[in-house]
């Protein structure tokens, strides 16, 4: 999977974990920041989990929040946990 | 007079199949088996009124349509062997339901009474379902829909998703309808995915977690008990139960949690740490934390009994408020991440580090019961005044005593009210005193309405 394709699928899953509470759009609008965008603590857990169960990488939930931050931070915290870009 | 009856409900053609139990099924079988005698009181309990009254007929068509959505309410466990247990979903067969017939006003004592007898004894999990039912008819329509569950078909989360179907069903909708728009993980779905390789790597990891923070943790967290002396003399002392129910925690919570951008649960937990580090004379608090396993969203439309207890440890949990909550939300992450296990593996590897005097002391639960699409403010007013103009509206009240409970120093249950947030404390009067456990509650609340006043300036 090219770096690109992972920050695909890291949003796909970012949204499906908001579960209806934010869209594509939304995300779009917001520069990709999750924060700003008001992403819940239950949506960081679902996420979370998707990412070890679709992507295979295992995320520390205690990492400084601000890998948590945007789309962009999520892509490159997996990258730096164990998935290479070219994987 | 009252009338006895019986009549079933008969389901056919259902899903069915056998496979191991999951690990929440595992963990509750455990439990209400080693209770014995006593197993009842872990049964839940439904005395619903129906209005209006509805033919007993449709009560028992949607009651079968409950059956064909949820596998969990019949579902049979046998042991297999010593380490195994399986989950037999039967696809076919009667449930007995039990009808009592009286005048109208007599329906509320007749349903308490059936509920007693329903609720009352133990299940048999290897031959009948975990599911009891009862109607209370009168003149010739059921008034009261009365239902029994063993904790190994249900948690608490999922005894309000069967109430929500159930409500369902009996305004038209389908078994089926509902869980193509919602699916919701059936237990042996739920089986084959924790006995999958990632299954067995997350159950790995998570006792592995487990045994870390423990072998962290403190030893002991109360430094100085109240009167140690008790659980000497009297090991059949009486456990208070005191309820704190605050409109002014239920505001300063959600505007805290704002501020700081947690949730309110993290406020609430990081409040109970910072308050028992600073009570009890340890820094370092541990906290066994019910969590409820739902962040999927099938999962979190499952009925089955999935919640577990996570280990939260926090370290100098005693220094700073603002502090204790930020980091309860990064360490509920990882602790909520670690919540899904084989119970009965766990508890050997925790016996192994008692014995060795290598174990925290993790006499010191947290339950956050609440369901965050039912709010406080949900069905009241929010109220315009400051959370501190709203302290004079607290109460605390003394409802209960309990048994004894093993390895329980204090137990904190949060709850949802309308128009207020609720803390339910129980402990051990040989560590804490009455007067200590109106410290505890009176401190977290103190602590959150003023971190949001300081804040809101309010």
């Amino acid at each position: 999977m090219d770096s690109s394709a992972l920050r695909t699928k890291i949003l796909d899953l970012a949204i499906a974990a908001g579960d209806g509470s934010v869209t594509a759009d939304e995300l779009a609008g917001a520069n990709y920041s999750l924060r700003d965008v008001g992403y819940s603590s239950l949506s960081y857990m679902r996420l979370i989990d998707s990412i070890e169960n679709e992507v295979g990488v295992y995320l520390d939930p205690e990492a400084p929040t601000e890998h948590y931050e945007t789309i962009d931070s999520v892509t490159a915290l997996v990258v730096a946990s164990g998935i290479g870009a070219d994987a | 007079m009252t009338t006895v009856e019986e009549r079933t409900i008969t389901l056919e053609s259902a899903r069915a199949g056998t496979g191991p139990a999951t690990w929440g099924q595992r963990a509750i079988w455990g439990v209400v088996t080693r209770l014995g005698d006593d197993a009842p009181r872990y049964n839940l309990r439904l005395d619903l009124p129906l209005n209006p009254p509805r033919p007993a007929a449709r009560v028992l068509a949607d009651l079968t349509e409950l059956l064909r959505m949820h596998d969990s309410l019949h579902t049979r466990l046998l042991p297999d062997g010593a380490d195994g247990l399986e989950q037999v979903v039967d696809g076919a067969g009667e449930l007995p339901m039990a009808v009592r017939t009286c005048q109208v006003e007599q329906a509320p004592a007749v349903g308490a009474a059936l509920m007693e007898e329903l609720a009352g004894r133990s299940f048999d999990h290897a031959r009948e379902w975990p599911f009891r039912v009862g109607l209370v008819e009168c003149e010739n329509q059921v008034h009261r829909l009365v239902l029994a569950a063993s904790h190994t078909a249900m948690d608490l989360w999922g005894e309000g998703r069967m109430l929500r179907d159930l409500e369902l069903i009996s305004a038209g909708e389908t078994a089926e309808a509902l869980l193509k728009a919602r699916p919701a993980l059936q237990p042996l779905e739920a089986a084959a995915h924790q006995t999958s390789a990632l299954g067995r790597r997350k159950d790995a990891g998570a006792r592995r977690y487990w045994c870390e923070r423990l072998a962290a943790g403190p030893r002991r967290i109360f430094r100085n008990p109240a009167a140690p002396e008790l659980a000497e003399t009297e090991p059949g002392r009486l456990f208070p139960n005191a309820l704190l129910r605050s409109p002014a925690l239920a505001v300063a919570a959600e505007r805290v949690a704002t501020e700081l951008g947690v949730s309110d649960a993290a406020v609430l937990l990081g409040a109970a740490s910072h308050q028992l580090a600073r009570m009890s004379g340890s820094s370092d608090v541990l906290f066994q934390v019910v969590v409820s396993n739902r962040f999927q969203p099938a999962a979190a439309e499952s009925v089955s009994t999935m919640a577990q207890e996570a280990v939260f440890l926090l370290t100098d949990a005693d220094k700073d408020f603002e502090e204790a909550v930020r980091r309860t939300r990064s360490v509920s992450f990882s602790a909520f991440r670690h919540a899904g296990y084989d119970k009965w593996a766990l508890d050997r590897e925790v016996a192994r580090l008692v014995e060795r005097g290598e174990a925290a002391d993790h006499s010191c639960w947290w339950n956050d019961t609440r369901d965050p699409s039912d709010g406080p403010f949900d069905t009241v007013e929010h109220p315009s005044a400051p959370p501190r103009e709203l302290l004079d509206q607290t109460e605390l009240t003394w409802p209960t005593e309990f048994l004894p409970r093993a390895n329980v120093s204090i137990a904190v249950d949060a709850l949802t009210a309308p128009g207020a947030l609720e803390l339910a404390m129980t402990a051990d009067p040989a560590v804490i005193s009455r007067e200590g456990m109106e410290r505890f509650l009176r401190g977290v609340e103190e602590l959150v309405v003023a971190k949001a006043t300081a804040r809101g300036e309010g």
